[in-house]
């Protein structure tokens, strides 16, 4: 059997005696395949010392003797996890607000960025300033706009991740421990990280510099460091 | 031998070997089919079960030049039942020895 092959049939037996976390359990053996593979080993080798699928799977369901913990499907529990759901609701709907005025403020520091860069001023919300100094204020709104829009895109992905680990909270406490905890945390990994890190690097360098530059730019055009009343910014 | 009767034997001896330290799915694997004849998938089902069962967890660790591993690590209960249940074992495998020995005896 091929590696493909193996994993098609391991996959759909799994699928089959309905085990949850099959790609968490699939990973396993990727690792193992990987680490065969560079030993110098063939699929066939390695897939025939693994053991058949259907054997393998089988083991992935728990018997009735297997589960330590009794379940624990009583009203008391249930009450519980019903007032649990209930404050994780709040917290939920606290953090869609903190999401909700994150993604808000990427979009508004983007859309005047783009504003400041094209000189095009809409509702004469851009106070007057000289054009030098407003590309780089432009470009230092694109900056923290990416900023913002990474760290929208972070508590998302935490967000979900909580909601998943709660869900096989709420159906451990009432299997008694059948399927393992989910992690609360959320794990970027390998090239995604990086990218991530890279880009969250460079946007915070980009957003200070040009933000630094543009406001000597405009300090030195003004004659003065407050600018802002120089050209009467505040004043209607 | 007895498929069931290897899997408890098997988990203490997953327990013991992540004692001394954290280890990744395929060493441990690999240290236990090397020893044991066992299918080299059948550890993995027993890692599952004990994460579930709150004895190990894990923890995912970036090597370089590959994708992140998957580390086990002992947790206290996890600990403290390796202990209780090591104890048990080599006492009742003490108590079958001496028993098979007799029974050896008898016959001959």
């Amino acid at each position: 059997m091929t590696r493909r092959e193996y994993f098609n049939q391991l996959k759909s037996e799994l699928k089959k005696m309905d085990v949850e976390d099959i790609e968490d359990i699939l990973s396993e053996y990727e690792q193992h395949f990987a680490f065969k593979l560079s030993d110098g080993h063939t699929e066939e080798e390695v897939a025939a010392k693994l053991g058949a699928p259907q054997e393998i799977a089988a083991q992935y369901v728990l018997e009735k003797g297997d589960v330590t913990g009794k379940p624990e499907d009583s009203w008391t529990v249930r009450i519980g996890l019903f007032f649990a759901s209930i404050g994780e609701g709040a917290g939920y709907l606290l953090l869609a607000g903190l999401v909700t005025l994150l993604a808000a403020s990427a979009l508004a520091f983007a859309v005047l960025g783009i504003l400041l860069i094209s000189d095009i001023d809409i509702a004469q919300i851009i106070p007057p300033m000289p054009y030098s100094g407003a590309v780089l204020l432009g470009v230092s709104c694109l900056g923290l706009a990416l900023v913002l829009a990474l760290c929208v895109y972070r508590l998302v992905m935490q967000v979900g991740q909580m909601i998943k680990a709660s869900i096989r909270w709420h159906k451990r406490m009432l299997s008694g421990a059948q399927y393992p905890p989910l992690p609360w945390g959320y794990h970027l990994s390998g090239t995604k990280a990086n990218v991530f890190k890279r880009t969250l690097q460079v946007s915070i360098v980009v957003f200070v510099i040009f933000f630094t530059i543009g406001y000597a730019v405009l300090a030195t055009k003004a004659g003065a460091l407050g600018f802002w009343h120089v050209w009467n910014w505040f004043v209607r | 031998m007895n498929i069931q009767y290897k899997k408890g034997v098997l988990e203490l001896c997953v327990l013991s070997l992540l004692k001394k330290q954290d280890r990744y799915g395929y060493e441990i694997s690999e240290y236990l089919s090397r020893h044991i004849d066992i299918a080299d998938g059948t550890v993995y089902p027993i890692l599952r079960k004990l994460k579930s069962d709150g004895l190990v967890t894990t923890y995912l660790s970036e090597e370089s030049g590959g994708p992140p591993r998957k580390y086990y690590s002992l947790t206290l209960l996890g600990r403290s039942m390796y202990d209780k249940d090591c104890a048990d074992y080599l006492a009742f495998a003490k108590i079958v020895g001496e028993l098979l020995k007799e029974e050896r005896y008898d016959k001959a």
